[in-house]
């Protein structure tokens, strides 16, 4: 029993300083890493970046490395900043033999944002169906918010009770159009600051798209037709007057989609390499074409592509992201750090309880924590039963092991 | 016989020790239970409700935060009121002489111990859950419950870390145990919003479990003088 509590203390030890040291060595040891934000001016026919470096200095630059000062760069990037060319009374501006004004820029311009904590946040299924045919200029809160489990069901927020007649109502309507319950999935945009309401997308339980919205209080459901063959690893919905898309989808197999106003129609976006676990994406959209970028933080690369209005890609660009040089760090980390737990990671709202391991280095380590424990071992000796526990723990945990071993001691001798 | 009547008496001697932290823990968390009512309350009858409903599903605000660390206070007041009476003049020792076997005597101490801990959070339970069922639907009741479980479980890690820390009889590595228990008990707050340790309960909870095992080696320390 004493053998086992020193055990498992050592275990203990072993396992807090594999969370805590590699997250405050790598706290001290870190550095920013100066990703550029990046655009794609239809004036150069190039992709402009605009970086900032560890002294606070920004630099606009192309993709041929040519540099400009800022006003150039908004200037050649007029869609995205034409609230500034507004005000230097430069619109309308001519960009490829057309004439854009800020009205045509602003009602053609749409970015979206996809997180890897999109696929790894908590989520309670209770969703607000607002009203898409209001009076109003202002979208309003409803009393309720609905579940799709085994029918359509509101719950009334003042009492916390079921709205049965409604929830009849809607639960009709949906089985009328085919809809098998539960629903898989419910994406929608529960806020009322947006310019209209597009109800939400449900997946029902045999994988098709369903469009649920509520018209003068009366259910208004469509079977879109629509089911991805690879399933729906995530759906959001996003309401923008230019009315082209839905939102986005991404399926089972982790191609992007984006869903039409044309029958629902999937468009696939061309992300070659894209990884959604991984990797955030940005699609920004203006009067000419679309460009989107995505990166995993991790990597040194940011990857643009340029598309036309129809998705096709009409160019790519692998920009590169200067990193300080952390070789020594990194060295020295694995040397120390022959694994370690995490629990928190930025491509997660969860917390994680997962394991990273080392570098090649990190045997060396291992080595030079055994060599440390023999020496402890020559100068105060202990029998072999009591031993070869500590060496076991630090052949396999080492620099942890080595301190767990050395703080809790001996193992005290029963005699 | 004499073995009950020895779990009797080391029952009641805990029972003096313990009374008056559990009564002041419980109420405690029966002024944060209230607290949260009232604040409860005071959002359904300044906001709409449904706005308040958003708040919590959309917003992810946990507005329950308030009962955060009562379980970890009750946890170590209770252990600190058990063992460090014990620990001064070396009484623990008198414990080892008992007729009854030394680990046993120990862990039946424990478990008072923890059997007062999870009453505290029992009553954390029950007092979440129904001011949240009063209130919200089924789906933000067990949210509320997977949410607070880290919470409350870190005090039944922080009841075997404070025993931990307070028995060890040298001085620099009681000191180390506390960094430990410290960065053990830590682990169980992280994460921002609700349902966080979803997917990684259990295993912190394992974790965390493994200092119930703990006691045995400064135990035998304290009962031999050993540093």
């Amino acid at each position: 029993m004493i053998r086992l509590s020193r055990t498992v203390i050592i275990l203990l030890v072993v396992a807090v300083s594999a969370f805590l040291l590699p997250e405050l060595y790598w706290k001290a040891m870190d550095q920013k890493v100066h990703r550029p934000f990046i655009l794609y001016s239809a004036i150069l026919d190039r992709f402009m970046t605009r970086t900032s470096d560890d002294f606070g200095q920004t630099t606009h630059a192309d993709e041929t490395g040519k540099e400009y000062d800022r006003i150039e760069f908004e200037k050649l990037t007029p869609f995205f900043n034409y609230r500034n060319l507004m005000k230097w009374e430069l619109l309308p501006v001519e960009v490829k033999g057309s004439q854009y004004d800020d009205d045509l820029i602003r009602t053609n311009m749409q970015v979206l944002r996809l997180d890897p904590n999109d696929l790894h946040t908590p989520q309670i299924d209770l969703y607000p169906l607002y009203e898409s045919a209001s009076l109003f200029a202002q979208l309003e809160n409803p009393p309720d918010m609905f579940r799709l489990t085994e029918s359509m069901e509101f719950i009334v927020a003042s009492s916390n009770e079921v709205d049965e007649e409604k929830s009849a109502l809607f639960t009709s309507a949906l089985r009328g159009e085919g809809f098998q319950f539960p629903a898989r999935y419910v994406a929608g945009n529960p806020t009322t600051r947006k310019p209209f309401d597009e109800g939400y997308i449900a997946v029902d339980a045999s994988g098709t798209l369903f469009h649920i919205k509520m018209v003068e209080g009366r259910p208004w459901c469509v079977n879109t037709g629509v089911t991805p063959a690879a399933g729906v690893r995530l759906m959001s919905l996003s309401e923008n007057s230019r009315r082209e898309f839905y939102g986005t989808l991404i399926s089972g197999d982790d191609k992007v989609h984006l869903i039409s106003y044309d029958s629902y129609r999937l468009i696939p976006l061309p992300t070659v390499g894209y990884e959604p676990d991984r990797m955030g994406l940005q699609l920004y959209a203006d009067p000419l074409n679309r460009t989107i970028i995505f990166k995993d933080l991790d990597e040194d690369l940011v990857h643009c592509v340029l598309t036309d209005r129809d998705y096709n890609a009409i160019r790519t660009w692998d920009c590169p992201v200067k990193r300080a040089d952390l070789r020594l760090a990194t060295a020295a980390g694995e040397l120390l750090f022959p694994f370690r737990f995490v629990n928190t990671h930025q491509t997660s709202d969860y917390v994680l309880f997962s394991v990273e391991f080392g570098g090649g280095l990190a045997w060396l380590g291992i080595l030079l924590s055994l060599l440390t424990l023999a020496l402890i071992r020559f100068k105060r000796p202990v029998g072999p039963a009591a031993s070869w526990i500590d060496w076991v723990i630090v052949a396999l945990t080492g620099f942890y092991g080595l301190i767990a071993v050395i703080i809790v001691g001996r193992e005290p001798s029963r005699g | 016989m004499a073995g009950s009547n020895m779990y009797g008496a080391l029952l009641y001697k805990e029972w003096i020790k313990i009374r008056w932290v559990l009564l002041i823990v419980s109420l405690v968390t029966c002024w944060t239970l209230i607290q949260l009512f009232l604040q409860v309350r005071e959002f359904f009858e300044f906001m709409e409700p449904i706005a308040v409903w958003s708040d919590v599903v959309h917003r992810k605000a946990v507005f329950y935060s308030g009962i955060e660390y009562n379980a970890v206070v009750a946890g170590v007041g209770i252990a600190l009121i058990q063992f460090i009476p014990e620990t001064v003049k070396r009484r623990l020792r008198l414990l080892f002489h008992l007729p009854i076997q030394q680990n046993r005597a120990l862990y039946f101490m424990m478990a008072t111990g923890l059997a007062c801990t999870l009453f505290v959070v029992a009553l954390n339970v029950a007092g979440l859950l129904a001011i949240v069922a009063s209130r919200f639907p089924a789906e933000l009741v067990w949210s509320a419950v997977v949410t607070s479980a880290p919470w409350l479980f870190a005090g039944v890690v922080a009841y075997f870390a404070t025993v931990l820390v307070v028995v060890e009889p040298l001085a620099w590595r009681k000191c180390t145990y506390a960094a430990l228990s410290f960065g053990l008990v830590q682990l169980f707050f992280n994460g921002s919003g609700y349902e966080t340790y979803a997917h990684s309960f259990w295993s912190y909870a394992l974790l965390g479990g493994l200092f119930s095992l703990t006691i045995v080696l400064p135990a035998f320390r304290f009962k031999r003088g050993i540093n």
